[in-house]
């Protein structure tokens, strides 16, 4: 009779402190958890499209502005440019060939010059805010 | 005594469980890459190189689940190439052990100058011996059908006082073990912006 009203108590005990401990621990993980795994928010894309043709309407003389002269846009966006032409065409430092899609997202603040002839006088600068 | 209670060590199994799924389901904050990418990605895999003075051919494709960092440049630029590589060995030393799986090209634009010797010694001060590719073309036309498939320019010439005036295209391309460029960072890129873009192509790759 007296193991029997022991053993119940020994159980008791010991269940008193690690429920709370391990709920302790469950909370502390999703705690972490919800801080890592946090995201940026989605940021939308600066979407650009050249066009068929586009090529052979500058050969031409016509001076299609795909881009604009200035592109202002705040710090994390995508740029996206879609070259649907059969040509390449440089964007600064890159060249995107015929059928490519550029993307690059603007890490950095500050203002930054390109040539591009697809831009209204060979330049487009990007302001990133 | 040493037996624990059946009801607490569920307890435990399920706390353990919780947490590893948890941890499983958390992602690095920022799997994006920061350089440009290209889609549909330029392929590399089939251009060809000769590597050190006895010629040795190199292609330009990573080690399987590695990566392979290509820069177009010259040993006597006097700003952007140490720079680029300056800012390529700090970003391999970010990224610890991880380095391990990722090489380093140079080709030179400037062959006439750069000798194989001159190239090797010139990296040898950036990068360990078996990590460094040193490249260089004896025939023009192969040098400038590889550039075109990274889609860079070169021109070098000489004045008429004799100096010798090299322009280039500033761009490191990230090469996967399939040839693809998979990323390219234009000069000015830092340290910290190539370290996280391998870090996540290296996961990608694992």
């Amino acid at each position: 009779m007296t193991v029997a009203v022991v053993a119940p108590a020994r159980r008791a005990g010991v269940l008193w402190w690690a429920v709370p401990l391990l709920l302790a621990i469950v909370a502390a993980a999703a705690i972490v958890v919800a801080v890592a795994g946090r995201s940026e928010p989605p940021v939308p894309a600066a979407r650009y499209v050249v066009p068929a043709g586009t090529g052979a309407a500058m050969d031409r003389g016509n001076h299609l502005a795909v881009l604009p002269a200035t592109i202002v846009m705040r710090q994390g966006v995508e740029l996206v440019i879609v070259n649907q032409d059969d040509r390449p065409f440089d964007l600064g430092p890159f060249v995107i060939g015929p059928g490519q899609t550029f993307r690059r997202v603007m890490a950095d603040k500050g203002t930054f010059r390109n040539t591009c002839r697809l831009a209204p006088g060979g330049n487009v600068t990007f302001v990133v805010f | 005594m040493g037996q624990t209670d059946p009801v607490l060590r569920r307890l435990v199994t399920l706390v353990a469980g919780i947490v590893i799924v948890l941890t499983a389901c958390s992602g690095p904050e920022d799997n994006n890459l920061r350089g440009a990418t290209l889609e549909p990605a330029l392929m590399v895999s089939t251009l060809q190189a000769s590597e050190g003075a006895d010629g040795t051919p190199f292609r330009f494709v990573a080690d399987q689940g590695g990566l392979l960092a290509v820069y177009f440049g010259y040993t006597q630029c006097p700003d952007l190439c140490p720079t680029t590589m300056a800012d390529l060995k700090s970003a391999l030393r970010r990224l610890g052990a991880k380095a391990d799986r990722i090489d380093v090209a140079m080709v030179t634009v400037d062959p006439a100058r750069d000798t194989a010797a001159v190239l090797r010694t010139y990296l040898s001060h950036f990068f360990p011996a078996g990590q460094v590719h040193a490249l260089r073309f004896e025939d023009p036309k192969a040098q400038k059908a590889v550039e075109a498939g990274f889609l860079a320019t070169s021109k070098v010439t000489t004045t008429a006082g004799g100096a010798v005036e090299v322009s280039h295209t500033a761009m490191t391309s990230i090469v996967d073990d399939q040839g693809r460029i998979v990323v390219q960072w234009p000069f000015g890129t830092s340290a910290e912006t190539m370290a996280h873009d391998l870090n996540v192509l290296l996961g990608r790759a694992r």
